[in-house]
Parts: structure tokens; C-alpha cells; sequence
């Protein structure tokens, strides 16, 4: 069936029981698509709403208990086999959802989308148009460009050209601060400290390792009431390059989270910061 | 999402306008990579310590 007018989608489709979102995202792509989640659970108030997004990430999603399920399609540290696709597949044609919103465009998610069955699918063209049957994969589509607006953003206004409510982004994620006791912070150290996350996925997104050296006794020098934090993945090109830092560090930080706090637990740090500083951000 | 106030460095990658946070209270840094540099360059410490002492005056 070739794709309908976008225009009046959710009118169409306000009626559904069972939604799915699917976007297959790392971790800034998910943290990105939270108002657009957000604008999917306003306006299908009554379905179950359910997200698919990378499997090691899932746990972020503790952050958005709005949402009725969380799945996880695996990407890294490998990508999914033939196998885990076809299981995949037969799980969300299994689920009979009314509509799946897809405003990611990537190819793999396309052929999921197409094949889960769903009754409505509304996708996001991918840049260039993408291939020749691209369309034919979605009930409903839209286009919009990818690089002028942040991600949060563009998602949002996609979903304004499929008849959703063009509202002002809202994240509506709920740092649990129970996370906090993991990391052994208390309440009364709420504003205390900078958090640093240094490292990121490949040295030339990073800053040289005796400059972090000079920001942290900067920082320390300029910030003499603030207790530094820092924090790293639990990869072992992060580990590595952490112990390298606190070996050149004169004295040991307050808190140093060598890959041993959930995304949760780390965005319950963060949020409870006086100020953060990373390489990557949350 | 946490809207911690937030110096955040960046390499220059040719889609970072997607990525930057959107007003709030964040300082965004974009440095270089320069030829036969492994690491990011042209960010000056005294520029992040700068954008933290103004997200803390202003927190």
C-alpha cells in the first residue's frame, strides 16, 4: 500500500490500544527522543505504549516510567544476527500493534517497521529520499531536514506534520535519586561537586590528557568549595585512560565512577551536581 | 534532561548542530583537530574554567 497524507495521522490513529516507537537509538539518540515519546504518550493517552531502542541502553529508560515497555534490539558491542532479526520480527508482529512511529529512517529500522505488522506506520523520510520502495514500507510519512535543529527538536516538529500537537519539547524524564546511594552521595551533597566525564569514544573527540590534568587542577584551584567527580564507562579503552588520568592526578578526586554506576545511577549524580563538564553529556 | 548547568566540549563534527543543547543553562565549546594532532586542540583550559565560573555566577 503506498503511503497516505501524514497530515491527519494521529486523527486518524487516536483510537489505537497498543503503540510502538521504534528507533533502535545509543544513548544521545534516546535522550533526544524523550519529547518526542513524551508527544506520543499525550496524544494516545489510553494505549499501551511500548519504545524499542539499543539493548545496552535500556536502562535509561528507568527515567520515563510513562512508558508501558521497554525493548531492547541488540547493536552493540555487536550487531543483531539474522536470527535475533527474524526473532525480533516475529515478537512485534506477535504484539498486533495499531500503529509504529519510526522517525529514526535508518534502513534497518525501515525493514523492521515494514515487516512488524503493524497497522499504521508512520516513518521519517531518510536524507536523499532513501531507496526506491522506501515509501511503500510506511502507511503515512514525513520529511524533514536533519541537520538544522537539534535532534530533540526535529523529532518533534516530524511528528507536528503527522497532525501530533506542536508544543514546546518537554523531556518529562524522572532521575530516580535513590541512584545516589550507589555512588555513596547523600542529599547533603547536593550542589557540592563538578562532575567530569573525560572520555568519549575515540582520542580526537578528546581533550590531551595533560591538558585534563591542567583543567582538573584549574578547576580545583578556582573552585576551592567544589569536590570533583569523575566518571567514565565501563569500556576498556575508558578504564585504561582513567587510571592513566588518576596517576597523574595529585591527589585522588572525592568520587571517581570507573564504569560501576547504571545510567541511571549516573544521571542521579549528574542531577545532583553543582555543575558537569563532559566529553559526553546526559 | 537532568538540566545540570553544563561545559561541554565538542570536536568539530560536520552535524554537531543536531547534538548542542538548545538554550538552558550550557556552555558549549568546539575545538579543532588539527593536522598530526591525535587529541582535540584549540580549547584553552582558561576557556572551560571561564564557562563554569559563569554557569556557577549565574546557577
Amino acid at each position: 500500500m503506498a503511503a497516505s497524507n501524514a497530515e491527519n495521522f494521529l486523527q486518524r490513529t487516536r483510537a489505537a490500544k497498543k503503540v510502538m516507537v521504534l528507533d533502535l537509538g545509543f544513548l544521545g539518540d534516546t535522550v533526544h527522543l524523550l519529547p518526542a515519546l513524551w508527544l506520543v504518550r499525550q496524544a494516545y493517552p489510553q494505549a499501551e505504549l511500548h519504545v524499542t531502542v539499543a539493548a545496552h541502553i535500556t536502562s535509561l529508560m528507568d527515567c520515563v516510567p510513562w512508558v508501558n515497555r521497554v525493548w531492547g534490539y541488540m547493536r552493540y558491542p555487536r550487531h543483531a544476527t539474522l536470527r535475533e532479526n527474524i526473532q525480533m520480527v516475529a515478537r512485534l508482529r506477535r504484539e498486533q500493534f495499531d500503529v509504529l512511529i519510526n522517525l529514526n529512517g535508518s534502513d534497518r529500522s525501515s525493514w523492521l517497521t515494514f515487516l512488524s505488522g503493524a497497522r499504521e506506520r508512520l516513518g521519517r523520510m531518510p536524507n536523499g529520499g532513501g531507496p526506491p520502495f522506501w515509501q511503500r514500507m510506511f502507511t503515512a510519512h514525513v520529511a524533514h531536514p536533519f541537520t538544522e535543529e537539534p535532534v530533540y527538536e526535529q523529532r518533534c516538529r516530524c511528528l507536528a506534520k503527522a497532525g501530533f500537537p506542536s508544543t514546546p519539547p518537554e523531556f518529562h524524564a524522572q532521575v530516580d535519586p535513590a541512584g545516589l546511594r550507589a555512588a555513596d552521595i547523600s542529599g547533603a551533597d547536593k550542589g557540592s561537586y563538578v562532575h567530569i566525564s573525560p572520555f568519549t569514544t575515540a582520542d580526537f573527540k578528546e581533550l590531551p590528557p595533560e591538558q585534563l590534568v591542567e583543567l582538573i587542577a584549574a578547576l580545583t584551584k578556582h573552585f576551592p568549595e567544589k569536590k570533583l567527580a569523575l566518571s567514565c564507562a565501563p569500556v576498556p579503552r575508558e578504564l585504561e585512560k582513567m587510571e592513566q588520568l588518576l596517576a597523574q592526578l595529585p591527589q585522588k578526586p572525592w568520587r571517581v565512577f570507573a564504569g560501576n554506576l547504571s545510567l541511571m545511577q549516573l544521571a542521579a549524580v549528574i542531577q545532583h551536581s553543582g555543575a558537569a563538564t563532559p566529553g559526553r553529556s546526559i | 534532561m537532568t538540566n545540570t548547568p553544563t561545559v561541554a566540549w565538542f570536536w568539530p563534527n560536520p552535524g554537531i548542530r543536531q547534538w548542542l543543547p538548545n538554550g538552558g543553562p550550557y556552555r558549549v565549546i568546539v575545538g579543532a583537530n588539527e593536522p598530526g594532532a591525535n587529541h582535540l586542540g584549540k580549547i584553552e583550559t582558561q576557556q572551560l574554567v571561564r564557562a563554569g565560573q559563569i554557569l556557577l555566577g549565574a546557577a
